[in-house]
């Protein structure tokens, strides 16, 4: 009989344990579709990948804290032109994620500057793409995207 | 019981570890929303002069140039007059732009500027001649802390479209609008910088072209000094349109108009926070290359421009953003240059 009562009591908080971890992995999974992983939502018309023509080398990434107090990731890249001609491209850039095997565009800033960047024959110059930072909460990889650039993959190693 | 507290502890610790990050949709951007005194207008926040020979660099105080808010300001500088036959193109429904081969009227000091920084990087945009001196354009064109600063030079081309410009100057000194700055990291820009993002270019010379028609300047202070059905014009050199030309200062001008729509709300975390704003929207079609280009309209028997293209939403050709030359901006212009 003590032996029963003991299985109830074993079973009970067994059950008790499992109820939590699934309302757990709900939760989680609930910020998972809204936080940590992308939006799956429709290419921006703007992000239709045209024909890429330069060359990224990630360099750095660094913290960055605004006026209001948020984080950001300054994104330190390489960009050069391996071309015999110029190139112009804008200041605009996306966030893309890895997720199940395909990237996904994940997020860009509402607006950009209108001025271009002028890319000489085979010159290299250095720019800094500004990503808050709880966009990369993810455990997937990134990468960032300038339209008729080309893509730059930002290693994990830099958090 | 022992063992039963530990598998507790141990689950605890599983949810705690599960549910750590803070999700943003967590944050009620109302509740998140701190008043922060931001310049409510351009140029209210002072401007840094510098000067390209000496590496030198000066604030100027706003209260030097403070304007008495009982003027209006509607005396268009300078007194060059235009010609009212002289119109660019037809109201835009989705892209008009249309190319300027031959640049007349108030087209003619409209220039090709770009900006080369210490690390080789070079701006391309837009700007105009406010007077023979001086060519006013987007703040950014000038000024960028990830590139080193204030640009080594700048090229002017005046009236420059498809390989051929009436003369070719270079800066001397530029006047950057002191907010932006202080915040032209691109998280700091949409919050604080893009609401003074204007800079002034002296040039090494004078321009020594006759027959030039400036545009003149009116002072506006929001969409609603705008939206009388006036159609709005404006030129510059879009990159898209001008797609890997050979030689830089060879791009080719293009026109476009349409209205101002509205204010330009801030946004304070995922929330529209509405302020009093100098930044306009517009439907005018602008892409990258067209930043510093003059926004203007027929006023009192000239060609008045009112603000400056500064930004847009990538690809979308609506809504784009124009800082406006408001009293403080006006003034400063009056006063010092």
């Amino acid at each position: 009989m003590k032996n029963l009562s003991s299985l109830r009591r074993q079973v009970s908080v067994l059950f008790v344990i499992l109820l939590l971890l699934g309302l757990g992995g709900c939760q989680k999974r609930g910020m998972l579709g809204t936080f940590l992983t992308p939006t799956l939502q429709e290419e921006p018309e703007w992000n239709i990948y045209q024909e890429e023509k330069l060359e990224f080398r990630f360099v750095e990434a660094k913290l960055s804290s605004s006026w209001k107090g948020e984080y950001a990731m300054g994104i330190t890249v390489e960009i050069t032109n391996p071309t015999d001609k110029p190139i112009s491209i804008g200041q605009s850039f996306s966030v893309e994620y890895e997720y199940e095997g395909e990237w996904h565009y994940l997020f860009s800033w509402d607006m950009f500057m209108m001025s271009s960047v002028y890319l000489e024959p085979r010159a290299t110059v250095t720019e800094v793409y500004d990503v808050p930072l709880y966009i990369f909460s993810g455990t997937g990889k990134y990468r960032l995207y300038i339209p008729n650039g080309g893509y730059c993959e930002i290693p994990r190693e830099f958090d | 019981m022992k063992k039963v507290v530990s598998v507790f502890l141990c689950a605890f610790l599983l949810l705690s570890l599960g549910t750590f990050p803070v999700s943003a949709n967590d944050v009620d951007p109302v509740e998140d929303y701190t008043p922060i005194d931001i310049s409510t207008t351009a140029g209210s926040h002072g401007v840094y002069k510098h000067d390209i020979a000496t590496n030198t660099t000066t604030f100027i105080e706003p209260e030097e140039y403070a304007p008495d808010l009982d003027s209006v300001f509607t005396t268009p500088i300078p007194t060059m007059q235009d010609s009212p036959n002289i119109r660019p193109s037809s109201i835009i429904g989705t892209d008009d732009r249309t190319i300027v081969r031959n640049p007349t009227g108030v087209q003619t000091t409209t220039c090709r500027v770009g900006s080369r920084f210490d690390d080789g990087y070079l701006e391309e945009g837009t700007g105009w001649l406010l007077n023979n001196r001086y060519l006013i354009t987007a703040g950014h064109m000038l000024y960028s802390t990830s590139h080193g600063g204030y640009a080594d030079h700048t090229a002017v081309y005046v009236g420059a479209s498809g390989g051929e410009y009436l003369e070719y100057r270079r800066s001397k000194s530029y006047y950057v609008g002191g907010d932006y700055v202080d915040n032209d990291d691109k998280q700091n820009y949409f919050a604080r910088g893009l609401w003074d993002d204007w800079g002034i270019i002296e040039l090494d010379s004078p321009v020594n072209v006759s027959g030039l028609t400036y545009l003149g300047l009116r002072a506006v202070n929001s969409a609603a000094d705008m939206q009388d059905g006036s159609v709005y014009y404006t030129q510059g050199y879009p990159k898209d349109l001008n797609p890997d030309i050979p030689i830089w200062q060879d791009a080719d001008m293009y026109e476009c108009s349409g209205y101002i729509t509205g204010d330009y709300p801030r946004f304070e975390g995922r929330s529209i926070t509405p302020r009093y704003l100098d930044v306009v929207r517009t439907n005018i079609d602008i892409t990258h290359g067209q930043s510093g280009s003059p926004v203007y309209t027929w006023r009192n028997g000239c060609y008045c421009a009112e603000g400056i293209i500064i930004s847009g939403p990538e690809g979308q050709n609506i809504e784009n953003c124009i800082i406006l030359i408001n009293d403080w901006l006006y003034n400063y212009i009056n006063d010092k240059i």
